[in-house]
């Protein structure tokens, strides 16, 4: 079951938008997919002003790594998506 | 408002990428009121010969093409995203990472042009894209791709699936057989397995594996593979040999048999379903369903029973963004819509899930 004792290994990523908007739809597109082992890994995505904030919590720093790894690839696609379209 | 719907589709359940827009007059779709494919276009991920694609390579080429495909499909079809009505993508079945790195950039889209997401269950997609591209009313529909193998029929707002593999995708077993016979996978392992089957000349035979109403196919994949193996090996073995003949069995003769076997398997399932189902018309959809060899087994066996075929060609057969635009907008106009929370990909999604509230 899900433990928050164990996690103990955290990572924090704050990334600047150009606007608040922009960092709401950033957490909008990343925040729903669900974390497959929540025992082992808990994601928290936040948006404060223009920033997005990504907590990572983890058992080791293996699984931080991977997960971290594959937000930063889905935050590309956002960004790329905010730099093509976004008419602000 | 404008005198149609008009719908931006994403697809990425496998290794092709395909992005889509689609134009649907208002009114029921029939014969003279057909939808029109404003812009279908697509980026295919190869793995090198030998080698099958992996989800973690495949969601990366999707990453690096899909907003270049999404600019393209918007400039062919001279379309403003503020005239979109909605937001399609596939929901699934397929593999996780590639369905998840298209969900993605959906859901930023959605946002930014400010319009809803249709999730779109993929084999339904290949259905209405079919039964629209040929005016097909009510048939059986033969679903056979690299990840699928049913067989379907509709009734009281479901796709049935009425038969089915018990493992491995028709396209799955051609695709791994070519990665055992070092043929390359562009244009397709399936289409350069369809063209040496064509100068097979010996009938090698092949398990039969038709269980009722379903069919196996991993046991004559691992046959077919020690024939080749063993081939390949140089042994003397009998079953190298073509019975009538004495002439040693080649690699052509090794694909026209696997095809010609498989193939009978899914004629015989089919004709079934048709019989319980009554009708006589079989709609062949997914990327195998371009199997030439195919249509003609399947044509041969529905003229047999006064019915046709109805196939489509590579531009719908094999996957594409404008079948997921053409059912996620069916779905739109009957209200269905899907919230960001409600936009997470499931591999296994089955075809008979979805409430299809858009027909009678």
């Amino acid at each position: 079951m899900f433990d928050q004792s164990t996690l103990t290994y955290k990572l924090e990523f704050s990334i600047p938008f150009q606007n608040e908007s922009q960092s709401t739809i950033a957490r909008n597109s990343l925040s729903p997919d669900p974390i497959l082992k929540p025992d082992e890994l808990n994601v928290t995505f936040s948006s404060k002003a223009n920033v997005l904030n990504i907590l990572f919590e983890g058992s080791s720093d293996k699984v931080i790594r991977v997960a971290a790894n594959n937000v930063i690839e889905n935050l590309k696609t956002v960004i790329e998506c905010i730099e093509v379209f976004d008419q602000h | 408002m404008m005198p149609y719907y008009l719908a931006l589709g994403m697809e990425g359940s496998a290794n092709k990428l395909g992005v889509g827009i689609i134009r649907q007059p208002l009114g029921n779709l029939c014969e003279n009121n057909r939808a029109e494919i404003l812009s279908n276009v697509r980026n295919t991920y190869n793995a090198p010969p030998g080698q099958g694609f992996l989800p973690r390579d495949t969601a990366r080429h999707h990453r690096n093409w899909i907003l270049r495909l999404v600019q393209t499909a918007l400039e062919e079809a001279h379309v403003n995203v503020s005239d979109l009505d909605c937001l399609c993508f596939t929901q699934g079945p397929g593999m996780g990472a590639p369905l998840q790195s298209v969900v993605v950039a959906a859901r930023t889209l959605s946002q930014l042009w400010n319009i809803p997401l249709v999730g779109v269950n993929h084999c339904i997609g290949h259905i209405e894209m079919g039964r629209e591209i040929t005016g097909a009313l009510n048939p059986v529909v033969l679903y056979v791709s690299g990840g699928n193998t049913q067989i379907i029929a509709y009734s009281r707002q479901r796709y049935r699936i009425f038969g089915e593999t018990l493992d491995i995708a028709i396209g799955n077993c051609l695709d791994r057989f070519a990665r055992t016979l070092h043929i390359p996978n562009d244009p397709s392992p399936g289409y350069n397995i369809e063209q040496l089957a064509k100068k097979g000349k010996h009938l090698v035979e092949l398990p039969y594996t038709v269980k009722g109403m379903d069919i196996s196919m991993s046991g004559i994949l691992e046959y077919v593979d020690s024939l080749a193996h063993d081939l390949f090996s140089g042994k003397k073995s009998k079953n190298l040999y073509d019975e009538e003949d004495g002439k040693r069995i080649t690699v052509e003769d090794l694909c026209f048999s696997l095809q010609e076997n498989l193939f009978s398997m899914l004629v015989e399932i089919t004709e079934r379903a048709m019989a319980h189902v009554n009708s006589n018309q079989v709609l062949i959809v997914g990327g195998v369903g371009c199997n030439e060899r195919l249509q003609e087994m399947m044509d041969t066996m529905a003229a047999d029973r006064n019915g046709s075929i109805f196939a489509t060609d590579e531009r719908f057969c094999i996957d594409n963004g404008i079948m997921i635009a053409h059912a996620g907008l069916l779905g739109y106009r009957v209200g269905y819509r899907n919230d960001l929370q409600d936009t997470v990909c499931r591999q296994k999604f089955r075809t008979d899930e979805v409430f299809v509230k858009w027909r009678d």
